[in-house]
Order: structure tokens, then sequence, then C-alpha cells
């Protein structure tokens, strides 16, 4: 299993969880909906459940619940900018197809 | 690719579906807009890593409009189409326009109309429009940056600001077309920012001296819930006053006299406020007044400044005094008192607050910027991104709200300082037999005389049956929303005679005025306006079923029978089947249809909270014994 | 039960008596409009918004009455069926009256002293003490569990009223003189 996070991801996450003042880490995952099959998650973890898988990545806790996991495997999470926009991109080698707006995608 | 964001826990949403919200300081000076991203509150730069807008507009003959530094910088070379400082004519009248300092750097239509206009080459513009100008650009910088539409927006206005300033202000919105979750006020929005960082409990005083505007606010802070005690200001005390102060002195050194045109005033104000800036951190600073046709060069320091602006300080210490008093809190238990607005950068500002009130203010905030900070933080938990927080603003009305009674004397419906929303009723009565009419004149302010308090507006409750005086009970209703706006209704109470009015103050817009600015305004020009509503519709629909989904999940089994379900989950299916289609009118009878069917739902919900909140306190006695 | 069949005390789950605890009177406040607030509605629907305007407004309502002794003390009349404003019941004592008028007087004259803010400190301590003293009247009025003659009551917060006035009155010239 490998979930990878950039050094510029793992630098925001933990800024974002220390500004946040709590939570244990942070929640990848999917969920079916969307135009085009499956979306991302990207959620603050208050609670780890007893069925999560937690992973340590550059220092930084990370959360996934078992029926993302072979959705995400090979994925790396990177932050980035577009224009006046930025925010964290998931590189994930199992999508064959996404959205125009890339928000959801199909494996 | 989409670029995503951390959400609260269980609060990713549907793609496309993101609630965006925003929080808007719409100032005299400089506006902002901020967001909250992965948790995180921030104003958001344009391209050029700008944070700050100055609210100014630019109008060209072509139709152009500029809005910012693009706009500022023709300030000086085209006086007469460049609005600044605009908030000052917020809900206000020609003849305020005319109290409001002198030496006014543009000019007014004047025609019969009580909206003052401003005289542009492309055409007479009010306030409001100027004001719609700044939200659009705000709104765009927010879009580009967020990728994607505003759900809504929290605009903030000075605590100080009246019904008639507030209306404009949300008609504003209305024109570039911005859903406004809610109107804030500007040190309550400045507490937000401050008290989340430090988690703070106690009595705290926000002093908020802007361009144009002055508040103080006294708060309490308990476990994230901020109650307003009380609340003063003046609406047209701010930095700008500190720069005409200065500019008459100049002109005076200077040898000007009063006759100065449009460009040296201009000049002037802006050699003025540099010199301000500049003895924020110098001793003294060399003035030089050149350009159009001015030739001057001389020292300003600070002591000349603190003769120029003291009293103006002064006057704003007035305000502290009585919102101490009205909040009924001595100086000594007051723990911090924060210091927000540009011109509360001024050294001499600083030094007599902290005199005021025995103690050094807090000047570790940037002082533009915690207000936007404040309102995007309001903003992101109205949007429903926040849901388990226990934050809440308890505010209160800066001015009493009064009826015109016998005499032209004013009697008090609800006083200043009470908390919002707030409704009360007063009975009135006929005092002639037969009387079929009577007029309710709608005030706001302090004094007693009608002719000194702000009138908001007129009307009348017409049909009352003829009885003999005295007879008729007419019970009059004031309501405030939490925007701090005021609705009234009056009816005669024996044979139910009733009148209703959404508060338009009198130097208000009418709808039809706003619809068609709404309509010839630039973004929505291409966009048919029953396009418009339609999607408006459609999205109230979405709001109620994802609204009604929840509640239902959370206490339908606990509160409604099965057959009272069934009925509901019909409902939702019929709005369901309508919302996606293209008659607004349908959506908006399902839509009522379904409110209809859920209201009994709706007061159990409320009614079990309320329950809950109270069997809270027994427990935790119970288990203290 | 509704909120709105509920009297101020109910609202607050309080006893019916002049005395309240004022703590928890403000932290059940705070709970319940936690509960109420238009706030926790901004994605509702139009209906469950103005549910949360009105029920809010009740509440602050009821607050307000609570927190201050006068219009406790005139609600509590109420309660017990009796309208303080539209009562005559005894009348007041000339010695207070005469008290009254010579505060009035004294007050009407403070700009002409040759202090101003000094004396109306003077008469605002004065107020603030005479204020207090009825207070504690008022408390023993309200305070025996058998009351059947309210007219004490009326009385004492008849007498209040003319201290909030006066109250009133100073501020209004503070305000002035500053």
């Amino acid at each position: 299993m490998a979930i990878t996070l950039s050094d510029n991801a793992a630098q925001r996450i933990k800024t974002f969880l220390a500004n946040r003042g709590k939570g244990v880490g942070l929640r990848l995952g999917v969920k079916t909906t969307g135009c085009s099959g499956l979306a991302y998650v990207l959620e603050f973890v208050d609670e780890v459940a007893p069925e999560d898988a937690v992973f340590e990545a550059k220092g930084v806790t990370i959360i996934i619940d078992p029926k993302s996991l072979v959705y995400l495997d090979g994925t790396e999470l990177d932050y980035g900018k577009d224009g006046l926009n930025e925010g964290f991109k998931f590189n994930n080698p199992n999508v064959k197809d996404t959205c125009g707006c890339g928000e959801s995608f199909t494996v | 690719m989409a670029l995503l964001q951390i959400s609260e826990p269980g609060q990713s949403t549907a793609p496309h579906a993101h609630r965006l919200a925003a929080g808007i300081d719409l100032g005299t000076t400089n506006s902002l807009i901020a967001t909250v991203r992965s948790g995180q509150p921030a104003t958001l730069p344009d391209g050029e890593g700008r944070h700050l807008l100055p609210s100014v507009v630019h109008y060209a003959a072509s139709g152009e409009v500029l809005v910012g530094a693009a706009a500022a910088a023709l300030q000086v070379s085209d006086p007469l189409n460049t609005v600044s400082s605009v908030k000052r004519f917020m809900g206000r009248g020609l003849e305020d326009v005319g109290s409001l300092g002198g030496n006014l750097p543009y000019e007014f239509v004047t025609v019969d109309d009580p909206v003052p206009r401003i005289k542009t080459v492309a055409g007479p513009v009010t306030a409001v429009e100027v004001s719609a100008e700044i939200l659009k650009t705000l709104e765009q910088r927010a879009q580009a940056t967020l990728g994607g539409p505003l759900t809504g927006v929290v605009i903030t206005v000075p605590a100080y600001f009246d019904d008639a300033q507030r209306q404009a202000t949300k008609d504003a919105a209305r024109v570039a077309g911005l859903q406004v979750l809610r109107l804030l006020n500007e040190p309550t929005a400045a507490a937000v920012a401050y008290g989340l960082d430090q988690e703070a409990e106690g009595v705290y005083a926000v002093y908020d001296l802007g361009g144009g505007t002055f508040d103080i606010s006294i708060l309490r802070l308990n476990k994230g819930v901020f109650e307003v005690m009380a609340t003063a200001g003046d609406s047209a005390l701010g930095g700008d006053d500190f720069d005409y102060a200065i500019a008459h002195w100049l002109m005076a050194q200077a040898g000007l006299g009063d006759a100065v045109n449009h460009r040296q005033m201009r000049r002037l104000l802006q050699v003025a406020r540099q010199a301000k800036e500049q003895l924020s951190d110098a001793e003294q600073t060399h003035v030089e007044l050149t350009d159009y046709g001015l030739d001057w060069h001389g020292v300003l320091d600070r002591e000349q400044l603190h003769a120029l602006i003291d009293s103006l300080v002064q006057k704003t210490l007035l305000p502290c005094k009585r919102a101490l008093r009205d909040a009924g809190i001595g100086i000594d238990e007051i723990r911090e008192i924060v210091m927000v607005g540009g011109s509360t950068r001024v050294p001499r500002v600083r030094d007599m607050v902290g005199r005021f009130f025995q103690r050094s203010p807090l000047v570790n905030i940037d002082p533009d910027r915690v207000v936007a900070i404040g309102a995007a933080i309001q903003a992101d938990i109205l949007a429903g991104n926040k849901p388990d927080t226990e934050m809440l603003l308890l505010d209160v009305i800066p001015l009493s709200l009064g009826i015109e009674t016998m005499g032209g004397l004013v009697e008090k419906v609800i006083p200043r300082n009470t908390t919002i929303p707030v409704a009360k009723a007063q009975d009135f009565t006929t005092f002639k037999d037969g009387q079929s009419a009577m007029a309710i004149h709608v005030v706001q302010g302090e004094r007693e005389l009608v002719t000194d308090v702000r009138s908001l507006a007129r009307f009348e409750l017409r049909g009352i049956p003829p009885m003999v005086a005295g007879a008729a009970r007419i019970r009059v209703t004031y309501q405030v929303d939490a925007d701090g706006l005021l609705s009234v209704s009056a009816r005669e109470e024996v044979t139910g005679v009733q009148a209703g009015i959404q508060i338009k103050p009198s130097y208000g817009l009418t709808d039809h005025e706003i619809t068609r600015m709404l309509g010839e305004s630039m973004t929505h020009a291409r966009e048919d306006i029953a396009a418009r509503m339609l999607r408006e519709q459609q999205v109230e629909a979405d709001r109620v079923l994802e609204a009604l989904r929840g509640a239902l999940a959370e206490d339908g089994a606990r509160l409604l029978s099965a057959d009272e379900r069934i009925a509901i989950e019909h409902q939702m299916t019929l709005l369901d089947q309508v919302h996606q289609g293209v008659d607004g009118n349908a959506i908006k009878r399902a839509i009522d249809d379904l409110e209809q069917i859920t209201r009994e739902f709706a007061a159990r919900r409320m009614n079990a909270g309320i329950e809950r909140a109270l069997k809270g306190h027994k427990l935790t006695e119970f288990s203290q014994t | 039960m509704t909120l709105q069949s509920q009297n101020h005390y109910q609202i607050f789950d309080l006893p019916v008596a002049f005395d309240v605890d004022g703590r928890a009177l403000a932290e059940r406040y705070r709970q319940l409009q936690q509960v109420v607030h238009p706030d926790k509605y901004a994605n509702a629907g139009a209906q469950q918004q103005r549910l949360a305007v009105q029920h809010a407004a009740q509440i602050n309502d009821a607050f307000q009455v609570l927190k201050d002794p006068l219009l406790r003390a005139k609600y509590l009349l109420h309660l017990k069926g009796v309208d303080v404003d539209a009562t005559n019941g005894d009348p007041l004592e000339p010695a207070f009256l005469m008290e009254q008028m010579e505060l009035r007087e004294r007050l009407g004259a403070v700009r002409e002293t040759p202090a101003p803010v000094a004396e109306l400190a003077v008469i605002a301590a004065q107020v603030a003490a005479r204020r207090e003293t009825l207070l504690s009247n008022l408390h023993d009025c309200f305070r025996a569990s058998d009351v059947v003659d309210w007219r004490p009551a009326v009385v004492g917060v008849k007498k209040l009223q003319f201290m909030y006035r006066l109250q009133d009155e100073i501020d209004r010239l503070e305000d002035e003189l500053v």
C-alpha cells in the first residue's frame, strides 16, 4: 500500500492542522457521487474509526477508510497553484477518466 | 484538475456543490474579501498580490467602469468622475450630504429625488450602484481564487449604521447579484477574528476607527458566545476627517483661502494623507504642495498634527463612555481593548484611547484585515461548513427605534442596545370619533422630538371601521431581524384590519429601481432576469430539500408519525420532480407546499431542541449534588 | 409545551420569584440561543428561519425582562394579575414626591452651578443610593410567600420607576456636559 505526500503538501497539512488547533490527522478517501462516478474526500480527523487504516507520511498522520484504500493505492497528494487558486491535487494512477473539472473520476 | 481544500469531519460536499462563502469588509477607504480554506481564514489578494482594494470607482464616457487602484490613480486628474468614500453617502439624503464635511470632491445632481445621485460622464450614479461595483470586483476576485461561484457572503457594516444605511448596503449586494448570508457589525467581526485566535473569555472593548466611521463595542465572550453588551459610535467620523483637518491647515498655510477647485482639493487631501501616514513613524515631515497651481513647501510636525486632530479623537471618547455606561461596565472590568481600522495606526489615537481605558490597547493584529477575516469565519459557519461550532454572535441595535406620537414627540418602541432579533408591540388608539385611518411614522434615534431623529418610513393603516375615539386598539409591531433590519406591521385588534411593510427608508431605493439596476448591471446584461429568478428558485429548492433530508434523518423517527412522514416525503418527491424544470413559479409553489406541510415538524424540532438545552442544565445540577 | 405558551420564568426553567439567580439565567439564555438563533438556520428553509427569528426574539425579550429589576417586578405583578401602569393604587407619600421634585430641580440647575460635572456626580450618587434602598424594600414586598395584598409592591415599583427616569435624565445631562 503506498500513499505519498509531496513536500509542499506535507508542509501545508501541518500548517492547517496547527491553525485548526485540534485534530489527529488528515482523512483521504473517495465516495460515490458526482458526474463521473467517484469523488475525493479530504477532511480533518478528530476521531479515528476502528476499521480505519492509519499511515504516517512525512510527519503527517493519514487516515483512510478500508473501502477507499483500493482506489487510492499509489496516489500522490500534492499542493499547487493555478492562477489565484491554490489547493490539493490527487495524482492517482488508478484514474481512467475524469469529468471536465476533475472533481470526480472513474477507475 | 480541480484544487481541493480540507473540510471539517463529515463535511466533504459532492463535486460542484461546494458551499463557497466569503466575508467582505466594504470600507470607506479600502475594501477586502476573505474566505476560509482548509480551516484557515485569509484575505484574498488580486493577481498582483494586493489585498486592499481602494474603494474608488471611476466612470468613463465610454461606459467603462474602473474599480480600485486603477480608479484611484485618476482621482486627481479626473476628480468629478472618480467616486471615493462613497460609504459616507449610503442611506443618506441630499440634505445629509451637504453636512458631511463641505468641500466635496464631486458633484451631485440636484433633482427632486430622495436618493442623491453623483454626476458623472456616464450618467448619474447612486451610492448603492458605486458600492455594487466594488462588491462585484471583490466577488470576481473570490471566484478566480476559489474556482467557483460564491454561495453567499457576509458583508460588514459599522455597528453604528442605522436602518437606512444597512438597507442601502443590502441593496448594493442585490444589485451586485450577491446572496447576503448576514450583515455583520464590524467590531463584532473583529472580535470574532481576534477571539477565536485567543480563545478569549471576559469583557472586551473593540475600538474601530475607519476612514469614515467610528464604532465602539463592548462584548462579553463566554464559551464561544459573543454577546454584544453595548455599542456606540459616529457613522460620520473617521480618518478622512483627519485628512480634511490637515488639508484645511495646508490651505491656510499656503494662503489659499477657500477658493480651491476640485483637483486642488483632491491633491490637498492626497498630500494631507501622506503627511498623516508619515507622522505615524516620524516626528515631523516635509510637505510639498505642487501641481494644479499649488506651490507651497513646509513642515508638519506631530505637535501641529495633534493640535489639528485632538478634538476629533476626543469626539470618539464620548461614545466610549456611553457604551460603558449602557453596558453597565466599569473601565476596570475591561480585559483588553482591541484596535481596528486603519486610522488606529495614528499613534495619537492609540495614546488617547489608552489613556481613556487606562491600559495599552492591543495592536498586534493588522487593523485593516481583521474585520474581513472575522466576516469570513462567520460566512463559513453560516454556509454550513462547520456544523459543530459553538460560536454564536448575539448583536444589538445601535439606535433606538421609535414611533411618532401626538405633538411631534418620539415614543421609543425598541431601546438602543437591545439584543436582536427582537419583536416589540405597542398599542395605540384613535383620537377622533369615526377615524378610519392612522398614519404611522417610523423613526430612529435617541432624541425626543421627531424633527431631531431620522425618519425611516411612513405608512398608513386604512379601513378602520367607525368607532368612538379611543375604542380602536391598534397594535404596531416592530421586528428587527438578525441583520439589524426592521420591518413594521400594524393591525386593528378589534376587527383585524392589517397593514405591514418591510421598512424602506425614506432615502432608500425602491424595489423597482433595484430591479432596473440589476438589469442594467454589466455582468447580468446577457442574462435574462427570468432565468436568474428560475435559478434562484432552484437553489432555494435544493437548500430546502437538503435541510429537510438532514432534519428527517435526525428527528424524523422520533418526532413524526408514519403517516406524517409519508406525507412529507411525498411532497419532497414532488418538489424534486419540478425543481429541474424551467417553471420557476411551479418550483416556488412546490416549495411553499412543502413548507406548509412541514410547519408542524419544524416547530416540534425546535421545541425538542429547547427541551434538550434545558435538560442539559438539569443533568449537570443533578450530577453536582 | 411550546415556547409561546410559556411565561418568562418557565422559558428559563426558573422559579417565579423576584429573586433571580443571575448566573443560571445568563447560562440558560446562552444555551437556548444556541438552539434557536437564526444563525443556526442559515441553510434552512424560509419557514424554519422565520420560526427561529420568532423564538430568538421571544427568548431575548424574556431575558431582558428578567435581567432588569424594574421590568422583572412589573412582570411579576402582571403574572399575579396586577397591571402596574393601569393601577392608580395608593398615592405615593408626599415626602417621596417632595424629594423627587428637589432632585429634579437640582438636575435642572446643574448647568448653572460652578462645577456642573461634579454636581451631577453628587446627584447621581444620591439617586443610586435611593435606588438601592427602594430595591431592597421591593425585595421585602415580594419575599413573603403568602402575600395577598400587592399594593405595597405596586407603590415600590412606581417609586423605582421615578428613579429610573431620573437616571435617564442624569445620563442625558452627562452626555451634554462632556
